[in-house]
């Protein structure tokens, strides 16, 4: 018989890597389509959602509430932590640096990372942190002579659940349509009659939403620690470019291929798991500038 | 008196300065000032390519790692100890590698320009903290008392003037001479090219200006800097860790950049100096805290005072003259 056990492994290594990885850029890519602004603080909105889900599991939890509750606790912390980002940095300091150089933006919201991140310490303190009850409530699966523990299967099944929302709201939706228009331009929505600095707040929220998300989903995996957020928004960055700035459906390809190449390598080259990503994006910034799925640099 | 001799005495006076507050401090206010002054060595470089040609780095911390790697690689592998052969070789190594690097990243423009210069930085971050045979991992290099010309040691009391460190005394005299280097930079007709360039790409070009050429130049310069900071680095600190090329210290380098306004040494200088004092007192008393602090202050900074340092203090000796003049 076949050893289909690596195959298996990268097949579900791949799964899981990328609804991560989606979940982050198609969010920041969202935010610096529609705002023009690259958020440098994405990655610590990310431990945001996952540090307050941990806050609310274990109130569930000492409130006697059972284990199957914390999964719906995951999500409402995800949600809550993205609509307070959402509407409290867009119009309290985001509003105020639109007309600013590119580096001044940069720079606010790598402020804002530096600021949100000591907060973190000081509400949750910079011991790392562990809850991992709705992790181990659901047991393994065997696939393929692997084990997988099954919350990794919750994880997928909701993220992708996300992502294809977020896919039927700018698609479908005349919200949608009206981020498109202002992404498009900004002038002649106004014209329209498009109220921008609304869809700025919704835009941004709706980005912010989807990392705290992701934050919340993975948290039961993960050992917090302050400044763990620090590494993915840098592979958010590579994601962004690769699947071509501003552009949402990009970054879906983008994290589909980044952790497929971040799987395989793992299993050929180890050390050069991380690098790998940096050196894609190194290529597509050099021959695609666009991204990989527009045209090649004439 | 001629232009030279006002240039000259200029920078005599600076250094003379510097050499006071060297007899008159203690060792660890010498550390801070030394590592300030390391630190505005990048800036400066970040200064000419922010300021002057518009591109915005995201990878100095690469050129940063590259020295400071150069000198300890070569004790680890080669045995060298004599510091003035590692400074050249620190020196040598960064400039190649920025002439390398450089020819990828100057072919792009704004956010890709970040963006590239990013992925250098994370790239080389990689391989320092994978290949820990070679690197040490996360734990680093040490790196040992080294020597000039095999009897000064790069720290150490062996001045005998006051306090005078060995250390602080190294650094003084080559920010000097590169404070001299980087002025004639700016006012080199290559600066003027690259401020052509910015103000209006298309015009340069149909001018005969190649601006490829003049941002290789001022990208090799930036990485020189940084790669020669890197390098003093080794010596003042007497180890190095991979976090020198992660992507948070290059945000750094251009965060304090921008704080001092982004566009004269001066402010750069100035910049350095305010964050590295600001960050060891608050690391003294809120342990955790710094950030908070600084994130804060940049943030007000920004929001209201967009030229940075350099803006606030032309804005209050404009209005001290104003005052003097009425009176």
């Amino acid at each position: 018989m076949l050893d289909s056990t690596p195959v298996t492994m990268l097949a579900m290594n791949t799964l899981i890597y990328t609804v991560i990885l989606a979940l982050i850029s198609v969010g920041l890519n969202m935010i610096l389509g529609i705002l023009r602004i690259l958020n440098v603080a994405h990655g610590v909105f990310m431990a945001v959602g996952a540090y307050l889900s941990i806050t609310l599991v274990r109130f569930f939890l000492s409130s006697r509430l059972p284990v199957a509750t914390t999964y719906l606790a995951l999500i409402l912390a995800g949600l809550i932590a993205g609509v307070l980002i959402g509407f409290i940095i867009e119009p309290a300091i985001l509003r105020r640096i639109y007309s600013r150089i590119e580096v001044h933006q940069l720079l606010v919201t790598f402020a804002l990372m530096l600021i949100i991140e000591d907060l973190i310490k000081f509400i949750w303190g910079p011991q790392s942190q562990i809850v991992t009850e709705p992790y181990l409530y659901l047991g393994v699966l065997n696939i393929g002579g692997l084990s997988y523990p099954l919350y990794y299967l919750f994880l997928m099944a909701v993220g992708y659940l996300i992502l294809l929302l977020t896919y039927l709201i700018l698609n479908h939706t005349k919200l949608g349509k009206i981020f498109l228009a202002t992404a498009y331009d900004r002038e002649i929505s106004v014209a329209l009659g498009i109220d921008v600095k609304k869809v700025y707040t919704y835009a941004f929220t709706l980005g912010a939403t989807l990392t705290t998300l992701g934050g919340a989903l993975m948290s039961p995996t993960l050992s917090l620690q302050p400044g763990f957020s620090t590494d993915y928004i840098v592979l958010a960055f590579a994601v962004v470019v690769v699947g071509g700035l501003g552009d949402v459906k990009g970054a879906f390809i983008a994290s589909l291929l980044m952790a497929f190449a971040r799987a395989l390598i793992v299993i050929v080259i180890p050390e050069l798991e991380l690098a790998t990503v940096f050196i894609i994006m190194l290529f597509t910034i050099l021959l695609r500038p666009e991204g990989i799925l527009k045209g090649r640099k004439t | 008196m001629t232009a030279t001799t006002t240039l000259l005495l200029k920078y005599f006076l600076s250094y003379a300065c510097l050499l006071v507050v060297g007899f008159l401090t203690t060792r660890h206010i010498q550390f801070i000032l030394a590592l300030a002054l390391i630190y505005s060595l990048v800036v400066i470089g970040l200064v000419i390519l922010i300021g002057y040609a518009g591109l915005v780095s995201f990878g100095q911390g690469a050129f940063y790692a590259i020295g400071g790697y150069s000198v300890g690689l070569m004790i680890k592998y080669f045995g060298i100890q004599n510091a003035e052969i590692l400074l050249i070789l620190g020196i040598l190594t960064s400039t190649v590698m920025s002439l390398v690097i450089g020819l990828a990243c100057t072919r792009t423009r704004r956010i890709a320009f970040a963006m590239i210069t990013l992925a250098f930085g994370m790239i080389i971050y990689t391989i320092l903290l994978k290949f820990y045979r070679f690197t040490g991992g996360t734990d680093g290099l040490r790196i040992p008392l080294l020597k000039f010309g095999g009897v000064f040691p790069v720290r150490g009391y062996s001045l005998s003037l006051f306090n005078l460190t060995n250390e602080y005394f190294i650094i003084i005299t080559v920010f000097i001479f590169i404070l001299f280097l980087s002025e004639r930079f700016i006012h080199s007709p290559i600066s003027y090219t690259l401020r052509a360039i910015k103000d209006a790409e298309v015009k340069a070009v149909s001018l005969g200006i190649s601006p490829a050429k003049a941002y290789l130049i001022a990208f090799i310069y930036a990485g020189f800097l940084a790669g020669l900071a890197g390098t003093l680095y080794a010596f003042l600190n007497a180890h190095i860790d991979p976090n020198m090329t992660y992507w948070t210290t290059s945000a750094e380098f251009v965060f304090i950049t921008i704080l001092g306004g982004g566009s004269g040494i001066p402010g750069a200088i100035f910049a350095s100096i305010l964050f590295l004092f600001l960050k060891t007192y608050l690391l003294a008393y809120t342990a955790y805290y710094w950030q908070f602090a600084i994130g804060i202050i940049f943030l007000l900074i920004i929001l209201l005072a967009p030229s940075g340092l350099t803006g606030i203090i032309d804005k209050i000796t404009r209005s001290l003259k104003k005052a003097l003049t009425k009176s």
